[in-house]
């Protein structure tokens, strides 16, 4: 077969493409999930596997979704449909590669829902909605918020007002274009995002010492106690093959490989441009806004408040609690009052929120490439046509968020898929193309040689670390997950309906690569 | 603080702002530039 590759964008700048990389990298994910990973799995010695992982999973797997995503941009695909079918001559490749349509377009639309809420929320905090609450004060106002049928709070309309906007910040700046939309977002999201977190974690680690009330005796409680919580290592952990998968998961995550959103990014890197330090660069920035911001500011603030036991009362219900209960209810008693109450809630919602818009518009790339270069729309046109979908399907998860409807979403598209795609574009991108020329690929404009050491990595030790992974992932989740195992009755249907809306997701994807390989045929884009 | 707690918080945040530092360092370095020779003949 020999294809032609018609000219495509290309990023403004390196570090505007490092931002929207790292962007793309840093979400809810660092500031929520991290802290309570790290609690639940050995404190301290959580970090010994995370970086061990870091090191054998997450910069592999990132120089491997830049490498594929050039390799396939250098061929006029920005998607990874095109992207697997131009590493692997075979009819295969890109039905293969329907997980790299599916995942982003499935994760975009719940993602965007979740985003909504730190919307909501800095709004709130503007406006003092949330300030003088109790508790269960607050507990009752975000019930409210995402139960619809329980507006005790809240109007049912106000959550579909937010999530409204939220899509429609979202495809208005990816409406925009790679350079005017993407990387602007970047350029001026990644720095409030740093600065925000920055000036909380200051704040947070200056509290002093507070009274805390535990079993009925008063304690003092502070910051130090909880990076002691967080960090004090408990060394049977490491022999748990939980801690290490669960050290594993958290990487994938915040690194955000195996979704298909770096690699419609790398697309537009040239064969000029170097993907190993600017990967290492995007990596290691995600890591920062994640260990040294993230580490340092729901679970230090939240233990300061209400004592180690209150922070695992609070946050049993999740991350979401975390972050929407327990951090509104840490600022209320900030000393300064109403205005501290505000400014803080304003900066911990904002840099949730552009965690999360430079994350969704990354997610939104990869289905618009491929309509965009597959069907001969425009950017805009495509942006809109996506956005009314997001819209339309994103109800679903309004009405039926109680009923689980986003949870099967979350799981076999945010987190079994994950690793799916990762083991596939991991067998293509190194044993199909051959070990050899993957490491020519990854050299090619390389600002610095990858040590020989990763080459071995990469080709053996990724494989079989997301192999095994997958093969506990089925075992310990997916299968039970798929039988609804403890999950009340009155659940079921919702949950049924959400897959047959993932399955309809899926058919169609494939439906559409078929129609683009036959349009490409046709108009002589590919020659068989 | 815990002095175990303390090692490992700041082992992880050494690694990880050293990473970050240092790549932002190597990657802000301009690309040498190579100056045109002068013409043959040019230097006494």
């Amino acid at each position: 077969m020999s294809e032609t590759a018609p000219a495509r964008e290309a990023w403004g700048s390196r570090i505007g493409l490092i931002l929207a990389m790292a962007g793309n990298a840093v979400g809810l994910g660092n500031f929520l999930r991290f802290p309570r990973q790290a609690v639940e799995n050995g404190g301290g010695t959580f970090m010994i596997p995370y970086f061990i992982a870091f090191l054998l999973v997450g910069i592999p797997l990132m120089w491997i979704e830049w490498g594929v995503g050039r390799h396939g941009g250098q061929r006029g695909h920005g998607s990874i449909p095109g992207m697997f079918e131009s590493i692997w001559k075979h009819p295969v490749a890109k039905y293969l590669g329907v997980l790299g349509l599916f995942m982003p377009v499935v994760v975009l639309i719940y993602y965007c829902y979740i985003e909504s809420w730190t919307l909501a929320w800095t709004w709130f905090s503007l406006t003092g909605a949330t300030q003088g609450l109790d508790t269960e004060g607050m507990r009752a106002f975000f019930g409210s918020y995402v139960g619809l049928d329980n507006g005790t709070v809240h109007g049912a309309w106000v959550p579909f007002v937010f999530f409204f906007i939220t899509i429609v910040i979202n495809f208005w700046v990816v409406s925009k274009g790679l350079t005017a939309g993407i990387e602007r977002l970047a350029k001026i999201g990644m720095p409030v995002l740093f600065i925000f977190a920055a000036i909380l974690v200051v704040r947070v680690l200056t509290l002093g010492s507070h009274d805390v009330m535990v079993d009925g005796v008063v304690q003092q409680s502070s910051p130090v106690d909880g990076l002691n919580f967080m960090y004090t290592p408990v060394w049977s952990a490491l022999a748990s093959p939980k801690v290490w998968l669960a050290a594993t998961g958290q990487i994938f995550f915040t690194l955000s490989v195996g979704m298909g959103s770096l690699q419609a990014y790398a697309s537009y890197l040239t064969k000029k441009d170097d993907l190993v330090l600017s990967g290492v660069a995007t990596a290691a920035t995600n890591e920062t806004a994640e260990v040294v911001l993230g580490g340092s500011l729901a679970i230090p603030a939240v233990v300061t408040f209400f004592g180690v036991a209150g922070a695992v009362a609070i946050a049993k219900g999740g991350s979401f609690d975390l972050g929407f209960i327990a951090m509104p209810l840490v600022f209320n008693q900030l000393p300064g009052g109403a205005v501290m109450a505000t400014l803080a809630g304003v900066m911990w919602f904002g840099l949730l929120f552009f965690a999360g818009i430079t994350s969704s518009v990354a997610m939104a790339t990869p289905a618009l490439s491929f309509i965009e270069e597959n069907f001969g729309w425009s950017r805009k046109r495509t942006a809109w046509l996506l956005g009314t979908i997001a819209v339309l399907l994103g109800m679903c998860h309004l009405i039926w968020y109680t009923s689980g409807f986003l949870d099967e979403w979350d799981y076999w598209a945010g987190t079994f898929g994950l690793v799916v795609l990762a083991l596939v574009e991991t067998i293509l991108f190194v044993w199909v193309m051959g070990p050899d020329r993957m490491w020519d690929e990854l050299h090619e404009g390389a600002a610095m040689r990858i040590p020989r050491f990763f080459k071995f990595v990469m080709t053996y030790i990724t494989p079989v670390f997301l192999l095994v992974m997958m093969a506990w992932w089925t075992v310990q989740d997916a299968i039970p997950t798929l039988l609804m195992e403890g999950k009340p009755a009155a659940e079921h249907p919702a949950r049924w309906a959400s897959r047959a809306v993932m399955l309809g997701i899926l058919v169609l994807q494939l439906w559409l690569i078929k129609t683009a390989w036959q349009r490409r045929v046709r108009d002589g884009k590919v020659v068989a | 603080m815990n002095p175990l707690a303390l090692a490992f918080m700041a082992g992880a945040w050494i690694f990880v702002l050293g990473l970050t530092l240092w790549s932002f360092r190597k990657l802000m370095k301009p690309e040498p530039s190579h100056e045109p020779l002068p013409p043959p003949g040019s230097i006494p």
